[in-house]
């Protein structure tokens, strides 16, 4: 009883000052965590196309390899191994000019055998396969996906597992640069892949989607099985995940500038046609986050104000305490308290009233993505910057009050005089 | 208030003019007419007030035609090789917009039914953004980095003619200069049917193009040539027909690409336009199939009325933050007004008990406050005006922003002030001691 006596006693009018401050406060957090719940809306909306679009990610590939087209038929030639673009990539250089984006290698190969009655092509994905999933989806029939130290092993869709004639288990031979063969156990048969940045399709192969204009079929190797395959380690083609979408024109930059003496490679992004599709929304975003920063500013000042004045009225309270032996500290900490009561409510009812008031649907303008309306949503950020606000409000409120008790004697407040 | 009003005024200003730059402002023609007779018909639209600009390009799904473009990869003193892509081919003069000007027809094929008018833009990433001439040409971006060629690089291009009323006409142009490459924005941005072909000492051997490529000719993916390089294939087609199935004047183009002098003329030009083509004998029918028809049609989704919808969320949106913020305005200003009724608490106790009245002292009080609010607004006014050119909107916005401001603030304010109003003086002051 004491405890609350001395924390919420001595106010007068001023507690009801306090009371109205936690309310101002309530009402401002409404409308801050209001604001925020559908910005927060608009950026999920935004991440998702993000998703869809993935304007972060960069293309950089060899020339097509012409011989892709020549490969023969029929016919009685021994089996060949073919780049699918031209070798061109030097991964150090690459590395070189990401600017600290994620560097995807690859190397796509074309597996061509041909007998007396027939030919079989497969492709061949040499890939870094925990990296590779970042970009692409692979759902597994059976067994398992390639891992990094799977080196003798392939994974393979459904489709060239029974091109091939290989199960679970089997061993396929691929022949190398240097004639010979390699063999490689098949680990894991994929029901169906989504390779980002997959390489046309020119000639007759097992594909999982024969109306596809990309090769949708393959066999899928580490980086080193395929550099062992192949016999160099320059790439046929590379993905880069750039940081965030906004560092993808300087990244471009540095790649062209990296690449400049070197015709045959080609470097494509996506975020300026991403940009271009989103570029109204964006705005429409960053305006009314100003908005919604300026309200919080300026809410967070008024709470200040008030709160300062509501601590300052229990000068002679502090006196008395002080008299009685309690601490400058023991003092600041009770009006610590006040403040972090007051604040805690104000976030806690402010949030709860801005979860009921805050409209179903908000509409921002998204004419070329077609966004669709945003749903508010609720999350750490939105519920944070109100406690925050709150906590910052209550903390600078104090100041005033934490300087004098620690710095000004407290005694003219017993005896009526002038502080 | 008035800042914020102002922002959201250009920005709805130029989320419009945003919109017109991609084609907003645009609609189309659908016609059916002897190609005689569109150029008259397009400078005729073009001196309408409303109109400012109108093109008809040649487009392969009006005219059967098939571009494929072919680049030399390899060659010794026996044989050539080509890689290349077969395409649809745009046939544009130097007045048509790349990145707007381009619309295709998806979907309904059928002669009951008009298909969906979609916006293709062409964003050029690399070379000169303009029309080729005559021997130049602009490839799609997937193509050259098919191919592995930038521009500078020579294209061969043969047009095929597929018209379903007389055998197939081939023409090939060698050494098309590669002014531009560009990106497209549209559902076959990726897609065209590739292809490999021998030459052997310069005659064609093979033509080698993968499985099942027959489907991907049919794509709205171009290569942008000249107009008149286009006009003098169809002129060399109508002449290589068999006199039997040439019909009077031959029809090529059916599309006319109109756009208004702004969004909000839209309609008005559209009903200038109708009025203009059946005043040329021209009458409205939709799908326009029959030889002197037209159809006036909107393109899918980047119109005028979408982008008005657009505009109109904008102002919703906000409408909702101003009033966010005029919340926080009035709610901030009874807690201040209240800190200052708390503050002056024994004044009103002894002016009331020297006689003074709850009315006379609300009065007095709202005199003072609206002496406040006066210096408050004649400082806001005299900051405003110090404000840079794109803050300091127009003065009725400020003038709003005052009124509305003042409004909530003087009843949020009103409503604190009443407070210690309602108890006598002597409790008042009881209160105090």
């Amino acid at each position: 009883m004491i405890c609350a006596k001395l924390l919420f006693g001595g106010f007068g009018r001023r507690g009801l000052e306090a009371i109205v401050a936690a309310f101002v406060l309530v009402l401002t957090n409404a409308i801050v965590a209001s604001g925020l719940m559908i910005i927060a809306g608009s950026e999920y909306v935004l991440s998702k196309a993000e998703k869809t679009d993935q304007p972060d990610l960069i293309q950089v590939k060899g020339r097509f390899n012409r011989a892709l087209f020549e490969t023969p038929r029929r016919g009685n030639l021994p089996p060949l191994t073919l780049p699918v673009y031209e070798p061109l990539i030097d991964p150090e250089k690459l590395i070189g000019a990401s600017g600290g984006a994620v560097v995807l290698m690859r190397q796509s190969l074309l597996r061509n055998v041909v007998s007396p009655d027939g030919f079989l092509n497969t492709y061949v994905f040499g890939i870094e396969p925990h990296l590779e999933q970042r970009v692409s989806s692979f759902s597994i029939a059976r067994g398992r996906f390639l891992e990094s130290e799977d080196d003798g092993g392939a994974s393979l869709d459904r489709v060239s597992a029974q091109a091939l004639g290989v199960g679970l288990g089997d061993s396929i031979a691929i022949r190398t640069a240097d004639g010979f063969d390699v063999l490689l156990t098949v680990i894991g048969i994929l029901d169906d892949f989504e390779l980002r940045g997959a390489p046309p399709r020119t000639i007759e192969a097992p594909t999982l989607r024969p109306a596809a204009g990309v090769v949708a079929g393959g066999i899928f190797v580490t980086l080193r099985s395929s550099r062992l395959i192949f016999g160099r380690a320059t790439l046929t083609d590379a993905l880069l995940i750039a940081p965030s979408s906004s560092r993808v024109p300087a990244i471009v930059g540095a790649l062209r500038e990296s690449f400049r003496l070197e015709p045959g490679i080609f470097v494509t992004e996506r975020f300026n046609r991403f940009d271009r599709k989103t570029h109204d929304f964006t705005w429409s975003l960053a305006f009314f986050s100003v908005v919604v920063v300026t309200a919080a500013a300026l809410a967070g000042g008024l709470v200040t104000l008030l709160l300062t004045d509501v601590y300052a009225d229990r000068r002679q309270q502090h006196a008395i305490l002080a008299a009685l032996g309690f601490s400058p500290s023991l003092n600041l900490l009770i009006l610590i308290a006040v403040g972090f009561c007051v604040a805690t409510v104000g976030t806690l009812v402010g949030i709860l009233v801005s979860a009921l008031v805050v409209p179903d649907h908000f509409s921002i303008p998204s004419l070329m993505a077609d966004l669709g309306p945003v749903e508010p949503q609720f999350n750490w950020i939105v519920g944070g910057i109100p406690a925050i606000l709150s906590m910052t409000a209550c903390g600078v409120g104090l100041i005033p009050v934490a300087w004098r008790l620690s710095h000004r004697s407290l005694a003219p407040e017993l005896t009526g005089g002038e502080p | 208030m008035a800042v914020f009003g102002q922002q959201a005024e250009i920005r709805q200003s130029t989320i419009l003019r945003d919109y017109e730059a991609t084609g907003a402002a645009t609609f189309l023609v659908e016609f059916r007419t002897a190609e005689s007779e569109i150029d008259e018909l397009i400078e005729a639209v073009r001196r309408l007030p409303e109109i400012s600009a109108a093109e008809a390009p040649y487009r392969s799904s009006d005219l059967d035609v098939i571009a494929h473009t072919a680049f030399l990869v390899f060659q010794n003193e026996k044989q050539q090789e080509y890689l290349g892509a077969s395409t649809a081919v745009l046939g544009v003069t130097d007045r048509f917009d790349l990145a707007r000007d381009y619309y295709e027809t998806i979907g309904s094929q059928s002669t009951s039914r008009a298909g969906t008018q979609l916006g293709i833009p062409l964003i050029v990433t690399d070379g000169v953004t303009r029309a080729p001439s005559r021997g130049e040409v602009l490839v799609p971006a997937a193509v050259a980095d098919y191919v592995g060629v930038r521009p500078g690089a020579l294209a061969s291009i043969e047009l095929k003619s597929e018209a379903s009323d007389g055998p197939p006409v081939v023409h090939r142009y060698p050494d098309v200069e590669v002014i531009g490459v560009f990106d497209v924005i549209g559902p076959d941005e990726g897609r065209f049917a590739p292809f490999w072909r021998l030459a052997a000492r310069g005659r064609d051997v093979l033509t080698v193009r993968r499985p099942a490529a027959e489907n991907e000719l049919r794509t709205t993916l171009p290569i942008v040539l000249n107009t008149e390089l286009l006009r003098e294939f169809l002129t060399d087609q109508q002449k290589l027909r068999p006199p039997e199935i040439v019909s009077g004047d031959m029809v090529g183009r059916r599309q006319l690409v109109i756009r208004a002098s702004a969004i909000f003329a839209v309609p008005a030009a559209e009903e200038a336009i109708e009025r203009l083509l059946k005043g040329r004998g021209l009458s409205g029918n939709c799908p326009a199939i029959s030889l002197g028809s037209f159809c006036i049609v909107l393109p899918e989704r980047n119109n005028f009325v979408t982008a008005q919808t657009e505009q109109a969320k904008f102002s919703t949106g906000a409408g909702f933050f101003t009033a966010l913020l005029l919340a926080l305005v009035a709610i901030g200003n009874a807690g201040l007004q209240l800190q200052a009724v708390i503050s002056r608490w024994r004044e009103h106790a002894v002016l009331q008990a020297l006689g003074f009245t709850p009315l006379q002292l609300l009065l007095y009080s709202i005199l003072r406050l609206c002496l406040v609010f006066g210096t408050a607004i004649v400082a806001s006014a005299v900051a405003w005006t110090m404000l840079p050119s794109p803050f300091n909107g127009s003065f009725p916005a400020f003038a709003t922003a005052v009124v509305l401001c003042s409004a909530t603030s003087f009843i949020a304010a009103t409503a604190a002030l009443l407070w210690p109003l309602r108890s006598r003086p002597g409790r008042q002051i009881r209160e105090l001691t």
